[in-house]
């Protein structure tokens, strides 16, 4: 099994500038990752990033991951599950079962959609359950669909989907909403949506695809079946550290870094929107990774017993 | 059996170019049918319509549909190589 210098967990804009720099070093650099853009895929301008006045979020992503290839870092597209701390380097075992050792790791993997944990949503998800509502809206063309949440993302998936289904129910467990007011009420206008407040999902029902959910009114908690086609998950991402809690120290779910973004473990570092860093931008995400980056070759300098660099511009 | 591999995908999907990247790199190491299909155009409104999908990417493997979302690389690549 060959041993990498760095394993760069997570492909967005973090990940990807950490694997630039680590090439540029010529670590022998692998980047773990379940898609390549992570949050940008969700930005239809990125207006802020410097040197770009029109681009997608996609297409920057694409320009990151060129340059990250051109370099020479590898892609494998998949989960890491486990991340263990052997003897002298680090095993990291994907959901597939397979395994990688790597003298140093990059935790870069920021935010996934954060899930109901209800009955029935992993059973339909793709079968009427849905987490995107930009990819999946064209397939509720006269049907009758649930969004659940208060948030923007909410109100913005919901104000889509009118254009193709027959009937949106917006289902919000509070009575007030996270989303900007004049959003809110521009959905409130359309007559093919329903607002449902104080209301949470018990369940996902169906048999081969969803065909209604268990909603049960948290004031009375009465319960009732709403006949529905498709619900789509709103509310929120969430920061899926759990399985490097064993290494790293975490503060509400994000992982602390210093200013050179190492960890509490050696050779573990982490950068972009899963460290503790207050800004969760595509330019920071990119700084970080580039900080993550020259640490990781600089602790494997220092282990090796090299001179390190610590101001490069000396 | 020489393996048919239709995935379909839309444009305004964000995860879609991911999950057709995956297949592209495993086709430049297998020898496999493959095609991309956009579910707006005819033939990719048939296919859901008669597979009764609703979400995309999807991946259709001789003729089931194996993965909803972005596939992972080795299990695609593992059924491919079945």
């Amino acid at each position: 099994m060959p041993i990498w210098d760095t394993i760069i967990i997570g492909g967005a804009a973090a990940g990807l500038s950490a694997a630039i720099y680590t090439c540029r070093k010529n670590m022998k650099t692998l980047v773990i990752s379940i898609d390549i853009g992570g949050q940008n895929l969700l930005t239809e301008q990125e207006e802020n990033y410097p040197g770009y006045i029109e681009l997608s979020g996609p297409k920057l992503m694409q320009i990151f991951q060129k340059q990250a290839i051109n370099f020479g870092a590898e892609i494998i597209f998949g989960k890491a599950t486990k991340l263990e701390k052997l003897d002298k380097n680090f095993k990291i075992t994907m959901g597939n079962g397979d395994e990688y050792i790597t003298k140093t790791v990059i935790l870069s993997f920021g935010k996934i959609s954060r899930p109901l944990n209800v009955e029935g949503e992993n059973k339909f998800m793709g079968r009427g359950v849905h987490t995107c509502a930009t990819c999946d809206a064209p397939f509720t063309k006269g049907k009758n669909v649930a969004v659940i949440g208060g948030g923007n993302s909410a109100f913005e998936a919901a104000e889509l989907l009118t254009k193709f289904a027959n009937k949106v129910y917006l289902i919000h467990r509070r009575d007030e909403f996270k989303a900007d007011p004049i959003t809110v009420d521009k959905i409130k206008n359309k007559n093919k949506v329903e607002i449902i407040i104080n209301t949470i999902i018990k369940k996902i029902n169906g048999e081969k695809n969803v065909d209604s959910l268990l909603i049960e009114n948290i004031i009375d908690n009465s319960t009732k079946e709403l006949k529905i086609d498709s619900v789509f998950i709103e509310i929120g991402y969430i920061l899926d550290t759990d399985w490097v809690s064993n290494l790293v120290k975490l503060e509400n779910r994000q992982i602390i870094t210093n200013k050179k973004a190492e960890t509490i473990t050696p050779g573990i570092f982490a950068a972009g929107d899963v460290t503790n860093s207050p800004y969760k931008q595509t330019i920071t995400a990119a700084a970080e990774g580039a900080i993550a980056g020259l640490s990781s070759y600089n602790y494997l300098r220092s282990k090796e017993g090299k001179s390190t660099i610590s101001l490069d511009w000396k | 059996m020489k393996h048919k591999v239709t995935i379909l995908t839309s444009k305004s999907c964000p995860a879609c170019p991911t999950a057709k990247q995956i297949w592209r790199k495993i086709k430049e190491k297998n020898d496999f049918d493959y095609e991309e299909i956009d579910v707006m155009s005819d033939n990719g409104q048939k296919i859901i319509s008669n597979e009764g999908i609703m979400s995309v990417p999807t991946t259709i493997i001789d003729g089931k549909i194996i993965f909803t979302g972005i596939p992972d690389e080795k299990k695609a690549e593992d059924l491919i190589k079945e």
